[in-house]
């Protein structure tokens, strides 16, 4: 009987194993989990070829050139002259504030 | 010129605080909040909480480190301002549910991808249909791809950043890697030539 239900617990369909496959690649999966990934990529044609593609997508973001990074991360964004001095203007209301009077 | 009191050496002028770091908290905020309005926001009100804290800043780390750590705690305050409810979440993972059929195998198997993702990379059209079909994706989904898949946060700071649980990233992070295989099916490798799967 323990036995059977850890086949079933072992067995699963292929949303979860997608489920799986992503959080994979976030970090480790508990046991269980990777044992009945494992077992289900052996079976699964599908699923394998889903954990190909979300690997080729990996491969193909972290190799992104850096032109088009830098249009994601906006690494040359600057605050505005307005924005830069109504900031040091706050900053000097706040120390005013503190000044003894 | 702002005074910064005796205790404060080290620190310089606040306003040159603002100079020298402005546009490193922007680029950091624009990056996770991906509304330049509202990083200019979160930007001047980290100017403003470091400046009240100052004292605290031990000198242990970096002080662009210290302004960044609050920085992170104004955009997590941001995301938990705007916190989806758990009803919200669980529509979340049904929307998932198109892509599967009622016993959880694929509704449309996936097809075996070309193998030159190394060519895909260097292709500025592929690129281009990256970012399009990101910016089909709800903004919450395109937002944990691009903090996990671009190498810009842990699972727990884009938790954090997103402000859900590392659970819910989890979903969202299923269902936008999802999509976008879906999206790069139909728009890029669908309309090379296949092999047979």
């Amino acid at each position: 009987m323990k036995r059977r239900s850890l086949i079933s617990m072992l067995q699963i369909n292929c949303r979860e194993a997608s489920e799986l496959i992503s959080a994979a690649a976030d970090g480790e999966l508990p046991k269980r989990d990777r044992i009945a990934l494992r077992i289900h990529l052996v079976l699964c044609a599908a699923c394998k070829r889903f954990a190909a593609q979300l690997s080729m997508l990996r491969a193909a973001m972290s190799a992104m050139p850096r032109r088009w990074r830098g249009s994601w991360c906006d690494e040359t964004a600057h605050l505005t002259p307005e924005r830069r001095q109504a900031i040091k203007q706050l900053l000097a209301q706040a120390n005013d504030s503190e000044l003894p009077s | 010129m702002l005074e910064p009191p005796p205790t404060d050496a080290g620190l310089g002028d606040p306003a040159q605080w603002v100079d020298r770091y402005g546009d490193a908290l922007l680029q950091y905020a624009v990056t996770r909040v991906g509304d330049r309005e509202t990083a200019e926001d979160l930007v001047q009100e980290t100017f403003l909480a470091a400046f009240k804290a100052r004292r605290d800043f031990d000198h242990r780390a970096a002080f662009s480190t210290w302004l960044i750590a609050i920085l992170r705690r104004k955009i997590i305050d941001h995301y938990r301002k705007d916190a989806r409810t758990p009803a919200a979440d669980n529509a979340e993972i049904d929307d998932v549910a198109p892509t599967f059929d009622k016993s959880g195998h694929w509704a449309v198997p996936p097809a075996k991808w070309g193998s030159a993702a190394i060519n895909h990379a260097e292709n500025s059209e592929f690129w281009e249909v990256v970012r399009r079909c990101l910016g089909k994706l709800p903004r919450h989904l395109a937002q944990a791809f691009e903090l996990r898949e671009l190498g810009l946060a842990s699972v727990q700071e884009a938790s954090e950043i997103a402000g859900v649980t590392p659970r819910n990233l989890s979903v969202r992070l299923h269902r936008s890697r999802l999509l976008l295989r879906d999206c790069l099916q139909s728009k890029w490798f669908g309309v090379e030539p296949q092999e047979d799967a």
